[in-house]
């Protein structure tokens, strides 16, 4: 039984976003910098300097307080003051992530207007896992120092659902809650789980959350061990450093970023009049049984055209892809290799762009940092540029808008997301409803 | 059972295989025994920082893979035996715990000869911040050193790791993601499990949990706020998980891992499975507070949701298993909601609490707790609730206290609950006839 019923209480509309990353902390400056080609890598700013890796997207000193004034206007101050009191010790994923998602909530239009029975309706994806990196690192030392200094909410805050559970307090959510993780994939899985909650009726709307890991120097030193992360050529030109699909790209640049989306059916969102972005036409899920961190274009191949079934779109009729392209040297080839396998000659003719060169590898919320980045680009009618593609290597010849923003307006765009572990996710979204 | 919602075979959800590891029982025959004499499993922690206000729990730490397989998958085939070993070879506790239990529901199940397309097979995996012991000891090695961590860290680290090791192991190639919700993990494990089968995406679905490797760390940060017990029963371990007694004074924490199979009746008919139990519904809510503070509201609505879904009415179900989890508040609270879904009812339903004699699993509890319902429903007891030497004034219900007794469960509810207000409940009944 495919999903592909069109009545208006399984359709699913995206009526609000949010987002907090280095090269914007709301949309319309991260749609600005997008079009703009700017990054948002740079040296870490407080980082343990004994480690391989120098450069991200580093939001360590995201200050809650300052974003607030700036960006929260339009908040109640005894919301502002809620959320500033709930986030006060709370380590930085779930700051990131508070943030954004009040933004998605104030921008579908929701903020003071969620009642009893439609709060129970309203469900909340988060999407991410091992949050709390840095946090589990320094609180790992003080025990080791005195099991009396660590943080006496440690207990508590360690857990990746306390985000989930902030989040849901801040906003008053109190319907099907749950955090998914997906490694690298996880924010497209968050967004199909959401998706599948509508269609099943356990919910009448959804918060999706991407929330990133606080990241700790000893995860980026087990990727670089592993290498998987940029760490020779670029410490001196961190802006240079992510550059998918280009010859001298040598790995992935890890960033700080959240992102979330407000998603509802059809039906809910025209009840309440709300403002549609898209449609979330469907998705899909692959594996690869496989526990190596090495992709499979088979794999890939296979989830997008799961998720243009489960959509119910033909191939023709898509005209963006926003690829994964992490600017790994194997990811990214494999990528372009299953992007071949399922649209042939068409392939050549699909802008493919990489949201990536720009504000790095979000991990777990990269799904829907990126997601965020088509929805704008389909409602601005631009397409934002892969920068620092010098010299696409021999054999990565799509079309990748290089260098500059287009003006561009697509139809029907996938979304791909692809997680160690052979874990591969797709959606497709719709611009019009 | 005409009272059960008659969909169509393809919409029914039934479970067709399990696998347990615990303290007491490596296999469901271990573990049947042990529920029914009432065994415990909590101990001495063996090799926990001695500084840890934490001493007591259910401890796998010594699991040795290679010997369970030896003792227990005997009847496995052998190359499953052999990739087992192979694929988790430098695997922390926490996978090697679900791949252990994942691969003997596979085997109960009868799939790895079933035929099935690996492309519509699906694993959920509850559990959240995972690898914590490996981590904890890795930040160690880093404050050292930074060159000394596992070398295979960036890929080991990450919750996922054990998604592709299960995967790569029963060749699992449809949806695979874990999911978090405290120790509610397991039971919403369960639920999605349901609704992609539901959906359509694909014909089984392989629902696992494994507790998180314990690390001083948690363990510290547990006691400090004073959730876990440490004031008493240092040196009567067996006796500190007494869900319901007047003494109880914090949960026990407790390794361990279940996992089931879930399939359509109709899947499951096709190729003559047996089948355990139907799943009949289930919800999740969440009561939008962070606070590790259970509220009998939240609890009420979740049963009542979950009954609502599974089209059971609250005097059909005639067993609870409980969340009850030995705090104070917590089985409090637990019973009070209860008595307001159930009304006289309650009063009449057997309730009794897994963990006083496993501990608390954590994110792999609802799944573990499942796999108990369905062992007591299949082989007709209820196990003891044990150490309820004197039962909390006003936790008046039928709590089933220290002895088995033999007992036929037909619908059974399934309570879990998590810290920040995440409540899971599912509704399972036996076997559907034919």
């Amino acid at each position: 039984m495919a999903t592909g019923n069109r009545d208006e209480e399984r359709r699913v509309v995206v009526t609000g976003m949010g987002i907090v990353t280095a090269i914007g902390e709301t949309l319309a400056e991260y749609r600005d910098s997008l079009l703009a080609g700017r990054s948002g890598i740079t040296r870490w700013k407080q980082m343990d300097e004994r480690i391989y890796s120098r450069i991200g997207g580093d939001l360590s000193d995201f200050d809650l307080k300052a974003h607030l004034a700036r960006v929260g206007t339009g908040y109640s101050p005894s919301l502002v003051e809620q959320a500033l009191r709930l986030l006060r010790a709370t380590p930085l994923s779930g700051r990131l992530t508070a943030a954004a998602a009040l933004q998605a909530f104030d921008d579908a239009g929701l903020l003071g207007l969620v009642s009893e029975s439609y709060a129970e309706r309203f469900g909340h994806v988060l999407a991410g896992h091992n949050l709390s990196g840095n946090y589990v690192y320094e609180n790992a030392l003080a025990l080791q120092d005195e099991p009396e200094f660590i943080d006496p909410l440690f207990g508590l805050m360690f857990l990746d659902t306390d985000v989930l559970s902030v989040v849901s307090e801040m906003l008053g959510l109190k319907g099907s809650s749950f955090t998914v993780g997906g490694a690298c994939a996880s924010g497209n899985i968050a967004l199909l789980a959401g998706l599948d909650l509508l269609r099943s009726g356990r919910a009448e709307a959804v918060l999706v959350s991407g929330a990133p890991p606080w990241l700790s120097p000893v995860m980026l030193q087990g990727w670089a061990l592993i290498d998987a992360l940029s760490v020779r050529s670029f410490n001196d030109e961190p802006a240079r450093a992510s550059r998918p699909f280009d010859v001298r790209r040598e790995g992935f640049v890890p960033a700080e970023g959240a992102g979330a989306v407000v998603l509802e059916t059809l039906a809910g969102a025209r009840r309440r009049g709300a403002r549609l972005y898209a449609e979330l036409l469907g998705g899909a899920y692959s594996a690869d049984a496989s526990r190596l961190p090495k992709p499979d274009a088979a794999g890939q191949a296979r989830a997008m055209r799961l998720a243009l079934q489960d959509a119910r779109i033909a191939l023709e009729r898509v005209d963006y892809i926003n690829a994964h392209a992490t600017s790994t040297v194997l990811g990214d080839a494999v990528e372009v290799q299953a992007i071949k396998q399922v649209f042939g000659r068409q392939a050549y003719g699909i802008p493919v762009n990489a949201t990536k060169s720009m504000i790095g590898h979000c991990l777990t919320s990269a799904g829907v940092v990126e997601f965020i980045a088509t929805v704008l680009q389909m409602e601005c009618g631009w397409l934002h540029p892969t920068i620092n593609l010098d010299e696409p290597e021999p054999g990565l010849d799509l079309d990748f808008v290089p260098h500059q923003a287009r003006q561009y307006r697509a139809e029907v765009a996938l979304s791909n997301a692809f997680g160690f572990g052979g874990i591969n996710t797709c959606v497709v979204v719709g611009r019009q409803v | 059972m005409s009272f059960l919602w008659l969909g169509d075979d393809d919409r029914r959800v039934v479970v067709t295989g399990m696998g347990i590891v615990t303290p007491i029982g490596e296999n469901l025959t271990e573990f049947r025994d042990s529920l029914r004499a009432g065994r415990s499993g909590i101990g001495r922690w063996k090799h926990m920082d001695e500084r840890c206000l934490s001493k007591v729990g259910g401890d796998m730490s010594d699991f040795d893979l290679a010997g369970h397989l030896e003792r227990v998958g005997s009847g496995y085939p052998p190359h499953l035996r052999e990739r087992a070993r192979t694929v988790l070879r430098a695997t922390p506790l926490t996978g090697r715990l679900a791949a252990a239990a994942a691969l003997q529901a596979f085997v109960d199940a009868g799939l790895p000869d079933a035929g099935l397309e690996p492309e519509r097979v699906a694993h959920l995996f509850g559990g959240n911040n995972l690898n914590m012991n490996y981590f904890v000891q890795n930040v160690l090695e880093f404050a050292d050193d930074p060159d000394y961590i596992d070398p295979l860290l960036g890929v080991v680290l990450w919750d996922t790791d054990i998604l592709g090791k299960v995967g790569e192991l029963l060749t699992v190639k449809g949806p695979n993601y874990t999911i978090g919700n405290a120790c509610a993990s397991g039971n919403v494990a369960l639920l999605n499990g349901l609704d992609l089968l539901r959906s359509g995406r694909v014909d089984a679905v392989i629902a696992s949990a494994a507790t998180q490797e314990l690390d001083p760390v948690a363990l510290q940060g547990w006691a400090l706020v004073d959730a876990l017990v440490w004031r008493n029963f240092a040196d009567e371990p067996q006796r500190a998980s007494r869900p319901w007694d007047v003494r109880r004074e914090g949960f026990v924490p407790g390794e361990g891992a279940g996992a089931v199979i879930l399939e359509t009746l109709a899947g499951a008919r096709r190729r003559g499975a047996h089948v355990y139990a139907e799943l009949l519904g289930g919800v999740l809510t969440c009561d939008a507070t962070r606070l590790p503070k259970p509220l009998v509201e939240g609890q009420v609505r979740v049963m009542r949701s979950a009954l609502e879904s599974a089209g059971v009415a609250p005097e059909q179900v005639n067993y609870i298993n409980a969340h009850a989890t030995s705090t104070v508040l917590g089985d409090a609270v637990e019973a009070a909601a209860i008595k307001e879904v159930f009304g006289e009812h309650a009063y009449r339903i057997p309730i009794n609490a897994t963990k006083s004699m496993i501990g608390h699993c954590l994110t792999a509890a609802a799944l573990v707790e499942f796999v108990a319902v369905l062992v007591q429903m299949e082989y007709g007891f209820l196990h003891p609730t044990i150490n309820l030497e004197e039962p909390d004034a006003g936790l008046n219900l039928d709590l089933v206290p220290n002895a088995a007794r033999p007992y036929q469960v037909e619908v059974a509810v399934s309570n879990s609950f998590g810290f920040g207000g995440l409540n899971a409940c599912v509704v399972v009944g036996r076997a559907p006839e034919g």
